[in-house]
């Protein structure tokens, strides 16, 4: 029984204090235009130093998808169908999610990483004896960037996908680059390729919060960075998971 | 004036401040000596407001800030300026942006009046021409007088002083008293520091208050302090290798 309550009492207060960085980062982006110099900071750090990650990883998913394509068509589909499948996995689901994960996997630990250090080391509490919101300061810009940068990389992820699979088809099932895209233009929806748009706002916002939730709440040393940088990564991934189904249920309806 | 009445804070069973006392009158240095663990830092967190108590008061030039709104907390912050034990300057911040933070956010003065008022704050603590440099460049006085002139960047009323020496060399330890001490003499701040260096605690200090079983069982001046036959003083002193 004790034991059930305190895992009740641990996730209320979870949720509570997540509900706190959330609902406390929405009511001050008006201040955005104040905090922007941190923002385009933030933006530099997690959206250019994740292209590199993003690049290579987008081209051989490209050409998974592609590959997969073919071998599920089973040689009965025309080959125009191997771009459409590759642009609707891509921009629905794979460019998205991935991207989100990687986020997550990359960005949300640094960011983590970085605030519980802030937290261990009194840099927070000095914040606030110079009077300055750790909100505002803090919480803020890494949210608008997340939201910012994240659709961002989703974007280069669906351009550098649809190359790997063009190399993958051409290379390895002789398809032609207009046949490709040909493909890619076949049964295109608008909504398939901003509601990939809209999910991975979402997967930046989780992002932001949890690493800054899981920073802020950092105890100890060293152990107790690690402990929020590795906590941050899998409560965004898993969130980014859910609301995935979310968002997917909310649009593609 | 800083007055804290019947102070108590408990942290899960732990009951670090019980029934504390303190009053520190405008222009005078205080300094909390104690034990390592016996809520020194606890007592400095209450009086900017960084911690709430379980019960009692404290009062900043009259006003109880333990009931007063976060935005009224972020006002009466402006007047008082901390130095932490280990520095706590923003890792991602220059030296400049460091000292210069507080006017950045709070006043509409342009860049190079900021610079102006930051390199005078550095000459202040002796320290010039490390404005570009980050934190994680400097050596540990160094970092402690940085913190220093953000403190003074505030133009405060009232300093405190967390651990003011913790981890300095006998020399350097010495040498930022020293600072200390001036500063305090050449601006008139209000300050209280917390420390377990009893030299650094005579050197500093108008006044000196043992902190024990979480109340303040001795208050007197420097001279005091080494002559009286108070038991709680004597047992630390003497612990201390003091005399």
């Amino acid at each position: 029984m004790s034991i059930i309550y305190k895992i009740m009492i641990n996730i209320f207060a979870v949720v509570g204090g997540v509900w706190h960085i959330l609902w406390g980062t929405l009511k001050r982006l008006p201040q955005t235009w104040r905090s922007r110099r941190l923002i385009v900071d933030q933006i530099r750090h997690l959206g250019l130093g994740s292209i590199p990650i993003i690049a290579p990883t987008f081209f051989f998913a490209g050409a998974v998808v592609a590959y997969e394509a073919k071998f599920y068509g089973g040689g009965m589909f025309p080959e125009i169908y191997i771009g459409m499948f590759t642009a609707k996995a891509l921009m629905i689901e794979i460019a998205p999610l991935l991207t989100g994960i990687m986020f997550a996997g990359r960005a949300g630990s640094s960011m983590a990483a970085e605030i519980a250090t802030m937290r261990v080391t009194e840099q927070i509490d000095a914040l606030e004896t110079l009077a300055i919101d750790p909100l505002r300061f803090i919480s803020l810009p890494r949210f608008v960037s997340s939201i910012i940068v994240v659709p961002l990389l989703t974007l280069i992820a669906n351009f550098v996908g649809f190359i790997g699979g063009l190399f993958c088809a051409k290379v390895f099932f002789n398809v032609t680059a207009i046949t490709y895209i040909e493909g890619l233009r076949l049964n295109f929806i608008p909504r398939e390729f901003w509601g990939g748009l809209v999910k991975s706002t979402f997967f930046g916002m989780w992002t932001a919060v949890m690493s800054v939730y899981y920073g802020f709440t950092a105890t100890g040393g060293a152990e107790g960075v690690g402990r929020a940088s590795t906590r941050a990564v899998i409560s965004s991934s898993i969130l980014i998971i859910v609301f995935d189904l979310v968002v997917a249920m909310t649009i593609f309806r | 004036m800083i007055e804290v009445r019947n102070l108590w804070k408990a942290f899960g069973d732990n009951q670090v401040l019980k029934g504390l006392n303190l009053k520190v009158n405008k222009g005078e240095t205080v300094v909390i000596i104690g034990r390592s663990g016996c809520g020194k830092s606890v007592l400095l967190k209450h009086i900017v407001g960084l911690l709430k108590p379980d019960k009692g008061s404290v009062f900043i030039d009259g006003e109880d800030i333990t009931k007063v709104s976060y935005k009224r907390l972020y006002e009466i912050r402006k007047k008082i300026a901390v130095v932490f034990q280990w520095s706590a300057l923003l890792d991602s911040l220059t030296v400049a942006e460091n000292v210069g933070l507080w006017l950045m956010e709070h006043t509409n003065l342009p860049r190079e009046k900021i610079m102006e008022i930051v390199r005078e704050k550095l000459s202040m603590v002796e320290l010039e021409g490390v404005e570009n440099k980050l934190p994680a460049e400097l050596s540990g006085g160094m970092k402690k007088r940085v913190a220093i002139a953000r403190a003074l960047a505030l133009e405060p009323e009232y300093i405190l002083y967390d651990e003011p020496t913790t981890a300095l060399d006998p020399i350097t330890a010495r040498r930022i008293d020293k600072l200390i001490r001036e500063l305090q003499q050449r601006l008139k701040i209000t300050s209280i520091a917390v420390t377990h260096d009893l030299i650094s605690a005579s050197i500093i200090g108008d006044r000196i208050a043992l902190l024990k079983d979480g109340k303040i069982v001795y208050e007197g001046t420097p001279e005091e302090i080494r002559r009286t036959n108070n038991k709680d003083v004597v047992e630390f002193v003497k612990g201390g290798g003091y005399v």
